[in-house]
């Protein structure tokens, strides 16, 4: 099905990242890429479905051979006819505004005719019964339904191979058991799957050999029943995240007396809404927020920081009534995806916006502290992915803000950048601040929280009314 | 069994788009006024076959309010604030015939249609995607925006210097769309868009007889407006 | 020849850059509420747009993706309602705007800032259609009195539309510039471009 004989990739001159890999995957099998984070399992996909060639202007030696025809030949769509691929970040990578039309988009740019494409529809549907997400508006779906129908386009598609890179890290653990349960269903079809994960708990009972990717070298083959013995800790060593699914051991308890929460209400209209009563938070402490999606965590976050202008509110701190607007100032947040707060020129100037009476002593502490020191002229959109979120907690840290707010800093992490930020968040609890961390990463929260508060008790759907 | 809804009251996008480029004539040639509300009751009665009655109500009492308000001659007596106020109703008043057109072809059209129309029409891909993308990025942007403006507020960036303002808003905002638009790029291609057979689309173009009715009640009235003022 | 073809990815990124111009254009627009502001549109627009097409230039510099982009936003304006003037002006403006990137190989700063500067009056095809249908616009503001008249009478002529014209290249100009500054000291320091 597919070969690869002594690949080497690089982006420009000396960012070689693949180095003589050679492997050959047969029909059907089912192919894991472990390894930490910039190892190069992305790249491999990349370069399996092309896209390394076309938009990272990658230059590869050896050869790559899908259907006994060389990738580097070939154009994108002559590629996508054999391979269809699933992206990391389901939020941006469709094409249609409409569902439907998403999952017949293939069928129409390879020209079949409306009866066959009710055909493949119907059969799609048959193995999938996704029929609740047919003829919706995209934007409307969590980033877990997204990320179904991504895996029903492939196969409505018919590809007989499919590459998924990192397929799990924006999902929360339901919906990772469905994506897991869609993915056997697809491996019991025939159809070829290649993966390239970090966390692969989900993903043991079905795969049929791991191959263990370090600095662009394949260092390690293993089956799916030798890389169960693994000991978790030589896993973790390597960036990857367990073989089984973790449990959360934090447990839910009030705590403190310094901030009280007395009422926090926000309707979602006829989805019902979120009706949070007496709870109370202290200093000093780390709070991990969890809950199915769309029970309201993001809501909340906003409606904390002061930033949600509907539903109604009565916080205190330190026995005093917080305003919106005091709120909002006593604030700080982190998003989840940090380019929306990246505003300057460089990472130095970063640290001063907004920041008022910020002395030269602090900026110099914090930079050292996050390693950020020699970053420091550099623009912070050129920067990685890591070191900007460490930029925009830099930020943070100048604020000296009361409550501090991170919205699920780990999507996409591996096991060591994960256990990184885990340290730096744990680093800034002070005692004259709240941390609270809105995350479905259970290792993280485990690793990182004192207690957990899960919002889904608070939470009511209007048919349950 | 799954169907996609296909409304026997809604015309094509393609009739509708050439109403609202006939319609478009009537602000440089006037027609009669009875005429004029001919055309925007067919655009009410429009609305209401499509179930968006309200719409149509407001449509009519949107045009009642402009097209009276040049007889209310008091207004030469009100300060300059309300007199420039009148002059944008006047603005209003010329474009709303079109207008309201252009609104009944955006409300009622689903992009599905739309993109099937420009195929039936030829019209080569180079135009076509862009337009396509149009649609799927403009709620993107929204969100994005939306976004941004959060992490601003959060951030207390509150600067009085407009220039200073548009590079906040501006720097994010671009560098997010470059990456947004890498990614809708990704995910067409390798859905086969680039794929040089003749595509076919689910969704059919079809000439129902709903679409000469509009097209013909609209044509007769801006063509017999003309002739009255002869 | 292939090399300078529209790919998919230029043609994604015209999509996403005409619906940041459009939405741009809108929100400057409601300065037009005020009816004198709306000789000074152009230049407004010009000025706050430039970053958004000098990126734009930078990202895709081939044949014909400025025009596309160009008459994107005249094509949704007319399905909204304005005149075949608008779109007709659009074609003339935008085909001289494409043919200057031309004349720069599409990578000349001097010629792409040109350029701009003439994209930009593509919106005083909407203050056109207001000069050709000013007797309609007269007579109905008949009622505001005489004085009101004669200003717009003086108001509305075509040396003053020359004069708007003037303002949108000028506004073009700066923009084209604050565009290059933005671009150097943002976007190519990050990578973008």
């Amino acid at each position: 099905m597919l070969a690869l004989k002594k690949l080497s990739l690089s982006y420009g001159k000396d960012k070689e990242i693949l180095k003589d890999i050679t492997l050959n995957v047969a029909e059907g099998e089912c192919i894991l890429f472990t390894g930490k984070s910039g190892s190069g399992k992305s790249s491999i996909i990349n370069s399996i479905n092309g896209l390394a060639f076309e938009y990272e202007n990658a230059l590869i030696s050896g050869s790559i051979k899908a259907g006994g025809k060389e990738i580097g030949n070939m154009k994108l769509y002559e590629i996508s006819l054999l391979i269809s691929s699933v992206f990391q970040n389901p939020k941006t990578h469709f094409f249609n505004v409409d569902t439907t039309l998403e999952l017949l988009f293939y069928l129409e740019n390879i020209g079949l005719d409306r009866e066959e494409m009710d055909n493949r529809m119907e059969d799609m549907l048959r193995v999938f019964p996704i029929e609740h997400l047919l003829g919706r508006n995209i934007f409307e779906l969590s980033g877990g339904e997204k990320q179904i129908l991504c895996v029903a386009s492939c196969y409505i598609s018919g590809c007989k191979a499919v590459v998924l890179d990192e397929p799990s890290s924006n999902l929360d653990e339901k919906y990772i058991g469905i994506l897991s349960d869609m993915l056997k269903i697809l491996k019991d079809k025939g159809i070829t799957l290649i993966l390239a994960e970090h966390r692969i708990y989900y993903l043991m009972d079905m795969v049929d050999r791991v191959f263990l990717v370090q600095r662009g070298r394949i260092c390690g083959e293993f089956t799916g029943e030798e890389f169960m013995r693994l000991p978790d800790k030589q896993l973790t060593e390597l960036g990857i995240r367990p073989v089984r699914k973790t449990k959360l051991e934090k447990i839910e308890k009030n705590s403190g007396k310094d901030l009280i929460v007395k009422k926090l209400s926000c309707s979602f209209g006829s989805k019902g809404m979120l009706n949070i009563e007496n709870i109370s938070f202290g200093l000093g402490n780390i709070y991990g927020i969890i809950g199915k999606n769309g029970c309201g965590k993001s809501t909340f976050l906003r409606a904390m920081t002061g930033l949600e202008k509907k539903g109604k509110s009565e916080i205190l701190f330190n026995g005093a009534a917080l305003s919106r607007r005091v709120r909002r100032k006593k604030s700080s947040l982190v998003m989840q995806d940090v380019n929306h707060q990246l505003f300057t020129d460089s990472v130095e100037e970063e640290m001063k916006l907004g920041a008022k009476g910020l002395r030269q002593e602090r900026i110099e502490e914090v930079l050292s502290g996050l390693g950020l020191t020699k970053l420091r002229d550099r623009h912070p959109m050129s920067l990685s992915g890591g070191q900007k979120q460490r930029v925009a907690i830099a930020s943070v840290l100048c604020r000296d803000s009361e409550f501090i707010f991170f919205d699920e800093p780990t999507s996409g992490m591996d096991y060591n950048n994960m256990l990184k930020i885990s340290r730096l968040i744990k680093a800034m609890a002070t005692g004259e601040n709240i941390i609270f961390i809105v995350s479905h990463d259970t290792e993280f929260l485990n690793e990182t929280a004192d207690m957990v508060l899960n919002l889904e008790k608070f939470r009511k759907n209007s048919d349950m009314i | 069994m799954w169907t996609m809804s296909d409304n026997r009251a809604n015309p094509n996008p393609i009739t509708k788009f050439l109403v609202v480029g006939l319609l478009g004539f009537t602000v440089l040639h006037s027609i009669n006024h009875y005429l004029e509300w001919w055309v925007i009751s067919i655009i009410s009665v429009m609305y209401f076959l499509n179930g968006l009655g309200k719409e149509g109500i407001k449509n009519l009492a949107v045009f009642g309010l402009l097209f009276f308000a040049p007889g209310f001659t008091q207004a030469s007596q009100f300060p300059i604030i309300i007199k420039m106020f009148f002059a944008l109703l006047f603005v209003l008043r010329m474009f709303y015939i079109p207008f309201a057109a252009g609104k009944f072809l955006i409300k009622t059209s689903d992009v599905g249609s739309i993109i099937s129309s420009m195929d039936y029409l030829r019209i080569p891909s180079s135009v076509s995607i862009p337009v396509a993308v149009m649609f799927r990025f403009f709620p993107s942007f929204m969100e994005e925006r939306n976004h941004i403006k959060m992490a601003m507020k959060i951030r207390g960036i509150e600067t009085k210097n407009p220039i200073k303002y548009l590079e906040y808003v501006a720097v994010p905002l671009l560098i997010i769309s470059s990456n947004i638009a890498e990614d809708i790029s990704k995910a067409a291609e390798t859905k086969c868009i680039g794929n040089p057979v003749k595509k076919t689309r689910y969704v059919r173009v079809c000439v129902k007889p709903i679409d000469f009715i509009y097209a013909f009640a609209v044509s007769a009235a801006v063509v017999g407006g003309w002739l009255c003022l002869l | 020849m292939s090399e300078n073809k529209l790919k998919i990815r230029d043609l994604v990124t015209i999509g996403v850059f005409a619906v940041i111009y459009f939405v741009v254009m809108f929100g400057v627009g409601m300065i037009g509420v005020i009816p004198i502001l709306f000789l000074v549109y152009p230049t407004i627009l010009g000025i706050v747009t430039g970053t958004i097409i000098m990126l734009f230039m930078a990202k895709v510099q081939k044949p014909w993706a400025l025009f596309i982009l160009g008459m994107l936003s005249p094509l949704l304006m007319f399905a909204m309602g304005h005149t075949y003037v608008l779109a007709l002006h659009a074609v003339v403006v935008m085909l001289i705007a494409e043919m200057l990137r031309r004349v720069g190989n599409y990578k000349s700063f001097k010629y792409n800032a040109f350029s701009f500067a003439i994209f930009n009056t593509w919106i005083c095809g909407s203050l056109m259609q207001m000069l050709w249908a000013r007797e309609k616009y007269i007579e109905m503001s008949m009622m505001m009195g005489k004085s009101y008249v004669d200003v717009l009478e003086k108001l509305i002529t075509y040396p003053n539309m020359a004069l708007v014209y003037a303002g949108a290249l000028a506004g073009g100009a700066v923009g084209a510039c604050i565009g290059k500054m933005l671009l150097k000291k943002h976007f190519e320091k990050a990578g973008i471009i």
